[in-house]
């Protein structure tokens, strides 16, 4: 019976382990590394100072339905807000069709978010409650 | 009694690990293996800069290359001016076709006769013909398709690494493909077994195929996006070439006889992976991840005066670079191997660092030309070439 007892306690202890490495042992959460990124490429952007980030790749439209038109359309169904957008050409034709929101638009060079891991082949939206969502 | 179940158990759960993994479905038995001969030849490489007159998109609007009396072409298109720019790559010469009459934008493919006289075949299946100075709508190759009620989309893979023929029969060869509206029709995207390779009579205008059929095996192992054969055509043999496997088929067009050989490049340690996931919208990144690391074959070029063919090799790529950041697409590197007709390995060479995408790779009476470097600002800075050419020392 107590070496029983012992070895369900090992599990116990094992378990919890695992689970702690796991929350803890890739460090920061998506948001912050977005975030970290770039405090780190421009000391006055802080995505936690707006409602909602988009990380837009306008050259590359990979997943039709947000993309284009479609995500010009998805950002302004949102009114008053305050919102970021990083992209590789803040010139893009697209971008001259917001109208919305209070936007501000940054320009980042994604071959650096690509080696930082931070970029997929998907547009992202990032929340205010630090949701990264990838826009399929 | 629990003691014989537990042996049980572990004898199943043995038996689960210890099976071998699942490999690419290949007849290898029947494969005439190529030969690597070294030390005999050796590959030369130097570099050559040649001013563009436009600069939209990478290289302008790069459409393709040709070979015309031993002279190599690289063609853009403008659409702002609505016309084909074509430019001699190996002195910056160029020449323009007006293109006012036809529609801008769509990729699409040439078959040179001469300066004044070319087909056309463009993604949507149009296939015009230019002589002196005018076009003409001979047919639409995927609507002629269809009216055999194959589903087959004429053209559907035509990009930069595949071409279309006129050849000397009068007839057309062009690679083809399912086509996404019809897949209902004849031959199904869900079946392996559909034609490649569309043949059209210019005299009958009649639209048949010929060569390989789509391979159970490619069908059957998912390669992500590296499911591709890239094809070549000569006025006898259609050379299929496969993008995650080593293998090059040569169907002769006269006996309908397939020769498969193994040709593997020297830095071929590791097999292009197989995906075990399905390909979805959500799966994309992954993929593409897939696509970023993994070993594949790009492109093979035929060179009818040396009787030679160019292949290129792109080495793997490891998820994270020595200084702990993950890898990119400009971390490939690629090799260029260079072999005899009977696919025999003459010699390789690893390609400088900026030639991580093979943007265009075209013959000339000294060498292979291919890009070197970047396609951005193509009207400021040029473009940059990079001249390959087989050495005999002796």
């Amino acid at each position: 019976m107590g070496s029983k007892h012992f070895i369900f306690n090992w599990l116990i202890l094992i378990n919890g382990l695992v689970c702690i490495s796991a929350v803890t042992g890739n460090g920061q959460n998506p948001f912050e590394n977005y975030q970290a990124f770039f405090i780190g490429i421009d000391s006055t952007v802080n995505i936690s100072n707006f409602d909602k980030t988009y990380i837009v790749h306008f050259n590359f439209c990979s997943s039709p339905k947000y993309c284009g038109d479609n995500l010009i359309r998805y950002i302004e169904k949102d009114k008053n807000k305050k919102i970021l957008i990083i992209c590789d050409d803040p010139k893009n034709k697209y971008l001259l069709k917001l109208k919305n929101n209070f936007y501000r638009f940054v320009s980042v060079d994604f071959l650096l978010l690509d080696r930082h891991g931070l970029f997929s082949v998907y547009n992202i939206e990032i929340t205010k409650k630090r949701k990264v969502r990838k826009l399929i | 009694m629990i003691y014989r179940y537990f042996i049980f158990l572990s004898l199943i759960f043995a038996t689960y690990n210890c099976r071998s993994p699942k490999k690419a479905e290949q007849s290898v038995a029947s494969y005439k293996e190529s030969k690597v001969i070294k030390g005999k030849y050796t590959i030369h490489f130097d570099s050559l800069r040649i001013s563009t007159p436009i600069s939209d998109g990478p290289f302008g609007n790069y459409t393709t290359t040709y070979t015309l009396q031993d002279t190599s072409f690289l063609v853009l298109e403008d659409c702002l001016k609505q016309q084909l720019v074509v430019i001699n790559i190996a002195n910056g010469s160029f020449f323009s076709i007006d293109e006012k009459q036809i529609k801008c934008g769509l990729s699409h493919n040439l078959s040179m006769e001469s300066k004044n006289h070319f087909f056309k075949l463009d993604v949507s299946g149009d296939l015009l013909e230019f002589r002196d100075g005018k076009y003409t709508l001979i047919d639409n190759l995927t609507e002629n398709a269809q009216l055999n009620h194959w589903g087959l989309w004429a053209g559907g893979t035509l990009n930069y690494s595949n071409e279309f023929k006129f050849t000397r029969d009068s007839t057309i060869l062009f690679p083809l493909d399912i086509n996404p509206d019809f897949s209902h029709k004849k031959f199904s995207k869900y079946d392996y077994g559909y034609p490649i390779t569309g043949m059209y009579d210019l005299k009958t205008k009649k639209i048949d195929y010929e060569g390989i059929t789509w391979p159970e095996f490619l069908f059957k192992n998912n390669f992500g996006i590296l499911t591709e054969i890239e094809q070549t055509y000569t006025a006898e043999n259609i050379f299929y070439s496969f993008v995650p496997v080593p293998e090059i088929w040569r169907y002769n067009r006269k006996r309908k006889t397939v020769d498969r050989f193994l040709v593997k490049s020297s830095f071929d340690t590791i097999a292009t992976p197989t995906l075990t996931f399905k390909r979805t919208p959500k799966t994309k990144d992954l993929v593409f991840r897939h696509f970023k690391t993994s070993p594949h074959y790009k492109r093979l070029i035929y060179d009818p005066t040396r009787h030679l063919f160019y292949r290129f090799y792109a080495l793997p790529v490891p998820e994270k670079a020595p200084d702990g950041l993950y890898t990119t697409y400009k971390d490939r590197r690629y090799s260029v191997m260079v072999l005899n007709e009977d696919f025999d390995l003459l010699a390789e060479a690893i390609l400088p660092d900026e030639c991580f995408f093979i943007y265009f790779a075209v013959l000339a009476k000294d060498g292979l030309y291919i890009n070197y470097g970047p396609s951005a600002n193509t009207k400021q800075h040029g473009i940059k070439t990079l001249h390959i050419q087989l050495v005999d020392p002796n």
